[in-house]
Parts: structure tokens; C-alpha cells; sequence
């Protein structure tokens, strides 16, 4: 199946929405190797409300390049558009140090959300001389490495918002090459040196993004183009400067919290070699003795290392409940284990339905989906009928649906955390929570046989990933869905004015970790309550309650009158429409916007179970 | 491909890269002509008329062009 010509029928039948969709499919697709500008235009009959409906954020970039990079302005719009993002860039080229240490005002009025640190070999002030003297080569790379964290960190501080850190293009020659490691001073070991040093650096409101993959994917000779560097200070040819626009889009696109949440796999020809209901246990192909079992058990071993970092696992299959899972049952042979699957669905209703089931079981939007099948009618079924989903562009030959994945970089995380890896566990515990709740007589006496403890601070140095994470990950329990970048919740931090705080829960079964985050700001004798957000996973446990209880706590401490929140609807937060109403809020004022809620003093402090520590 | 052929799809792409849906190429226009053709455009019109035509300018190829004309004619030199 072609992708690209589908695009065009899905047009012609008025499918503009998952017209986008197969365009981000065939986009990181390994075999489909359309351009960006192909792309492009292949898309240009799609009306700007479909666009509106496609994008969930919108910001503003700086790029500051050290070479040549104002011809990709359009190429890299499209290409953010693609990964859902609304971006604004403004460019500006040859001046990169300058503009970072002494911004134009120009450039500060522009307040951008991300700033882009392009630097090019150009930029490098002091190269090591070659020698077998290690000492003076340590010092220059720890100068090169200071150097480039300041100019970070100063740019961070100077923009107030968050940098993406462009690591060095690996040297492109290298004459000694082996030779250049058992010496000093080589160019080529030297960038290297100084970009794995700047990768593991913690670099104050800054995000490394880094080429290397890249440039080895598309291989050397296509990704770099020597003429144009002579000719007008363009290093990337129109390959590599496609790959690199896509790659930006998604780094930048997986700090905002898009990245996907669950990877929903067909069973047969995709998890196992033919089909189970036809061949039976015996017959599918899966383990190690034929070359065509191997393919498909190293991508099942794959798969379950994505749970390790906080991927959750769906099967959707066509089949007979019994003849589904009978593998995992019956055979030692299958890497991936019946407990790793979260929602497991085999019936014979259209894929695109059972999807929108698995969304709402998990309680993620359906867009934080991906769908791999080895079924192109399957695919097709999907990206018309739901769209949202990511549908991977699944090649022929099982030996490659790992690359095929992996290439597509859907899972990404700029800075993993605890409840990243805790997260595989966590559900395993709320089916045990379930299981209680089914058995309990009644609701308070669950509650209560929870034991749950919870932790509230303000928000620390250290809480910052994980609190940024939720504040752009969060949709359903989020009153006001109010984005914030980590260079944001650190004003929140020092605001005198404000406060904020966070909420870790645990009860007998685990540990939630970090669940909860809320911040507002003190006006005359008033609070307004900026954001509030929750893990839906503990709703109704009672931390609504218990961050009520602190913000009455906080309220009294400073003398406060009125307790003010509003709630701003949007598609996906229809759960807390009633969230201030049945803590005893009025409503006072509505628009089209949202609405209004106020609590005056005296305060009432709520109940709840959960034993609180601050 | 016909010099015709060319013409035209040399003409869309600068169309496309110069924002200009009514531009009609002749053979003597140079970027004096055209007040949207700058540097940056330049650059914009070489990468994108490799990318249309499937041809790689030598780095002196193209700064020995002096007007549209004399691209058309080593376009067709390149593609026959």
C-alpha cells in the first residue's frame, strides 16, 4: 500500500483529518520515503479548521544558528504542523553567540516559549592540538564544555524560557582515523568527547537535541552536502535538513507531552507468524526454531522493554477471545507475557472502535494511541475511521518491525522520571485496588482500608521534570490547562506571592509518586487558583480534599478572604466541570470562556482519609 | 523532457519559492527583475529546482548562470 497515493483518495472522499494522519504515518515511515514538501503538498487542498482541529499547542521558537537556516522556515513549519504544533519561528543566522549573551530587543519582545542553540564547527574558538599529552587535551574539551553550558544557561536566563541545546554535527573527516583515539587532539574524537559530555551535563533550563542518529540512518553521504557549504553555509542536504526539521519537531513535541502513552498491537503476522485461529498453538511461528519465529520474538522482547519505561501495552486482534491469548496461556515461547498487556481485546467489531475502548479503559486520549498491524486493510480502517490514533506504517518483513518502531520515535522522553518507571508496577497495583474496591461494603470503609499517606511540598529544584511533565501531559483533571515550561514553574517557585504545591500519594498496594500539582497566586486578599491538575488514576481517593485543605491552610496563614478558580472547558476536561461546585464553591461569574468560582471565609476544612505529611 | 517542459516546471517552482502565482519566466530575467528573488531566495530556487528535476549543479555550474535563459539550457544539457 502506498501511503502517499492514499492520501489523494482520502482527500477525494472529503477525509481531511485522516488525510493528516496518513501523512504523519508515511512521515517517519522507513518505507514510504516521501519528502516533507511532497508532504506538503499533497495536503494542500486541507482546510485551516482541520489544521485546528490536527494541532494541540501552539508556541513560538527562536532559532539562533550559527550557519544558514532561513531557507527551512517553511519546511520546518510543516513539519511541526505534522507533529501537531502551531509554530511561530523566527530566525537568525551567523550571530549565534552574540545573540545569546546580548538578545536584541527585538528578540525579547518576541517572547519566544523554546530557544534553538544551533552551533556549527564554526563556533568552536579553541581546537586541542594533536599530541600524546593528555592533560592539555582535558583541559580545552573541560573549557569547550564549560563554555557551551554557560552560553545555555545565560541564554536561559536571558530569555526565561527553555533552550534546546543542538549538539555538534559529528566531524565529518577523520585521516587518522582509528589512530585519532589513541592520541589527543583529533577533531573528530574531540567533538565527540565534547558532545557526550554536554549530553550528560545538567544544564540549567536546558534540553540537548542531538543529530548523531540521525546522520548514521540516512548515512553520511546523503545527509551532508559540501557544495552548499561553500556556495551559501548550508551544511545539510535537502535529505538531511528533512530529517533534521522532523527530528526538532519531535524532541520539541515530546517536551510538550506529546508522545504517545500506549502501543496497541494485531496479534497474528504481527506478534506471532501466521494466524492462531487456522494453525493452532502449534502452528504459529514465535521462538527460536525458524528464522521467522526469531523475527517475531525479538520484536515481542522489543515491545516489553518499552513497558520498563512507562509504556502501557493494548492488543487489539480479530479472532475468538480463547484462540487469542492460548499462546500466552499454553506456550513457553512468547517473550511477552499475558500480565504485560494492559487491555486485552480479540472480537470481530471494526479496529477503530475497539481503539476509542482501549483510549477509555486507560483513561488517555485516544491521540496518545499507536496502532501497529501487519494488515494494510486494517491500517486503512484505522486511519479513516480514527484518525487521532498513530498509525505505524508497517513494513513487509517482520525482521524489520523493530526498526520500523524504534525509527518512528513515538515514545520518547526528554527527561524520564520515577513514575516513568514506576508505571508498568502502578497499574499492575490499581487492578489490585480494583479487585478491593469490588469487595468493600462500602466506599469509605475502601478508603479507609487504603492507608493512604500522602507528601505535600511546594515545588522543589528537583520535583521540576516531573511537575512539567504532568502540567503538559494532564488533560482530563485540569481545570484551566494551562501549558508551563520548567523555566515557567520555576517563577511559579520564586513568586513570594504564590503558592504552589505538589502531592505524592501511597497506600498499602504502592506508590503513586508524584500525582497532583497546584498553583496560584495571592491578589489583594484574595487567591486565585491558577492550575490545578491530577492523575486520574486517583480520583475519588480524596486529594481533591486534602489540596482543598491546603489551599484553605495556606488561605488562613495569609490572611486570605476569598479562595477564586476558574474553569476553562475544553474537549477533554469535562471531569472537573463540577470539581469547585461540590467543594462548596459559588459560581460568580461565567462567559464564553468558562466560568467563575469563589469560597469566602470562614473556611471549612474538608475530610478525607489520606494522612498527610508536609 | 521538452524545453517547453522545462520552462514550465521551472516556472512553477518559482512561483512556488518566490510567492508569486502570476510570474512569467523569460529567457533574459535575472534576479534584478524580481524584487522577492534575494540571497535567501536564490538559495531557496537552486535546492528546490535539484529537488523538481532530479540534478545536482556543480558549485560552478551555478555561478556561471547569468539569466534564466541560460538555466533552462543546462537543464536540458543535464536531464537529456
Amino acid at each position: 500500500m502506498n501511503l502517499l497515493s492514499e492520501i489523494k483518495v482520502l482527500l477525494q472522499q472529503g477525509h481531511e483529518l485522516s488525510a493528516i494522519s496518513a501523512a504523519a504515518s508515511v512521515s517517519r515511515s522507513m518505507k514510504n520515503s516521501a519528502q516533507l514538501h511532497e508532504l506538503e503538498r499533497a495536503l494542500k487542498p486541507v482546510s485551516s479548521s482541520t489544521w485546528d482541529q490536527w494541532c494541540q499547542r501552539s508556541i513560538k521558537i527562536l532559532c539562533l544558528s550559527g550557519e544558514t537556516f532561513q531557507h527551512l522556515a517553511k519546511t520546518m513549519k510543516f513539519a511541526f504542523k505534522l507533529e501537531r504544533i502551531n509554530a511561530e519561528i523566527h530566525f537568525s543566522e551567523y550571530h549565534l553567540t552574540t545573540d545569546a549573551l546580548h538578545p536584541s530587543s527585538e528578540f525579547i519582545q518576541f517572547k519566544p516559549d523554546y530557544v534553538l542553540l544551533h552551533p556549527t564547527h564554526q563556533e568552536i574558538s579553541q581546537w586541542p592540538e594533536l599530541s600524546l599529552d593528555s592533560e592539555s587535551y582535558f583541559a580545552d574539551l573541560k573549557a569547550q564544555v564549560e563554555h557551551w553550558k554557560k552560553l545555555a544557561e545565560t541564554t536561559h536566563s536571558n530569555f526565561n524560557c527553555q533552550v534546546i541545546l543542538d549538539l555538534f554535527a559529528p566531524y565529518p573527516f577523520s585521516s587518522l582515523a582509528t589512530g585519532e583515539w589513541r592520541c589527543f587532539g583529533g577533531s573528530h574524537r574531540f567533538i565527540e568527547d565534547l558532545n557526550a559530555n554536554l549530553r550528560t551535563q545538567s544544564i540549567t533550563g536546558t534540553q540537548i537535541h542531538s543529530i548523531d542518529r540521525l546522520v548514521r540512518q540516512v548515512g553520511e553521504n546523503l545527509f551532508w552536502d559540501h557544495r552548499m557549504w561553500v556556495q551559501a553555509k548550508i551544511s545539510m542536504s535537502t535529505v538531511g535538513a528533512d530529517a533534521y526539521c522532523k527530528s526538532i519537531a519531535r524532541n520539541i513535541g515530546a517536551s510538550l507531552g506529546l508522545s504517545k502513552k500506549c502501543l496497541v498491537l494485531d496479534l497474528d503476522n504481527t506478534l506471532w507468524g501466521g494466524v492462531i485461529g487456522d494453525v493452532g498453538v502449534e502452528g504459529i511461528q514465535i521462538g527460536t526454531t525458524s528464522a521467522e519465529g526469531e523475527a517475531y520474538s525479538r520484536f515481542q522482547t522489543y515491545i516489553s522493554s518499552l513497558k520498563k519505561h512507562g509504556v502501557l501495552l493494548a492488543v487489539c486482534s480479530k479472532n475468538e477471545e480463547t484462540n487469542a491469548k492460548e499462546p500466552f496461556l499454553v506456550s513457553q515461547d512468547l517473550p511477552l507475557k499475558l500480565d504485560d498487556i494492559d487491555v486485552f481485546i480479540a472480537n470481530w467489531s471494526a479496529k477503530s472502535q475497539n481503539l476509542a475502548q482501549i483510549a477509555k479503559s486507560l483513561n488517555i486520549g485516544i491521540d496518545a494511541l499507536v496502532f501497529f498491524d501487519d494488515n494494510p486493510a486494517e491500517r486503512m480502517e484505522v486511519i479513516t475511521h480514527a484518525p487521532q490514533v498513530y498509525t505505524v506504517d508497517a513494513p513487509e518483513d517482520p525482521a524489520d518491525y523493530i526498526a520500523a518502531l524504534d525509527r518512528c520515535v513515538l515514545f520518547e522522553l526528554i527527561q524520564p522520571t520515577t513514575e516513568d518507571f514506576m508505571r508498568a508496577k502502578q497499574y499492575e497495583q490499581q487492578r489490585e485496588r480494583s479487585k478491593l474496591e469490588l469487595s468493600s461494603g462500602d466506599y469509605s470503609s475502601f478508603l479507609q482500608s487504603l492507608s493512604m499517606q500522602a507528601q505535600i511540598q511546594g515545588f522543589t529544584p528537583n520535583d521540576m521534570n516531573r511537575i512539567s511533565q504532568l502540567i503538559n501531559k494532564t488533560n482530563q483533571f485540569n481545570v484551566t490547562t494551562r501549558r508551563y515550561t520548567e523555566a515557567d514553574c520555576e517563577s511559579w517557585m520564586n513568586n513570594k506571592d504564590a503558592f504552589t504545591l505538589t502531592v505524592r500519594l501511597k497506600d498499602r498496594f504502592g506508590d503513586h509518586g508524584l500525582i497532583a500539582v497546584c498553583m496560584g497566586e495571592k491578589k489583594e486578599n484574595s487567591i486565585h487558583i491558577d492550575t490545578w491538575l491530577m492523575s486520574c488514576r486517583v480520583l475519588k481517593r480524596g486529594v481533591e480534599e486534602l489540596v482543598m485543605e491546603q489551599i484553605i491552610q495556606w488561605a488562613n496563614t495569609h490572611k486570605i478572604e476569598h479562595i477564586k478558580g476558574e474553569y476553562l472547558p475544553t474537549k477533554k476536561n469535562g471531569l472537573v466541570a463540577d470539581l469547585y461546585s461540590k467543594l462548596g464553591f459559588q459560581k460568580i461569574d461565567e462567559s464564553s470562556k468558562g466560568s467563575l468560582w469563589q469560597l469566602s471565609a470562614p473556611f471549612q476544612l474538608p475530610t478525607h482519609y489520606i494522612k498527610a505529611s508536609c | 523532457m521538452e524545453k517547453v517542459e522545462i520552462k514550465e516546471n521551472l516556472q512553477n517552482v518559482f512561483r512556488e519559492v518566490l510567492d508569486l502565482d502570476d510570474l512569467v519566466l523569460t529567457d533574459e530575467m535575472t534576479a534584478k527583475d524580481v524584487d522577492e528573488w534575494d540571497s535567501l531566495a536564490h538559495i531557496q530556487l537552486i535546492l528546490n529546482i535539484e529537488r523538481e528535476f532530479k540534478v545536482k549543479f556543480k558549485t560552478t555550474e551555478v555561478f556561471a548562470l547569468k539569466n534564466v535563459g541560460e538555466m533552462i539550457e543546462l537543464l536540458e544539457q543535464k536531464i537529456s
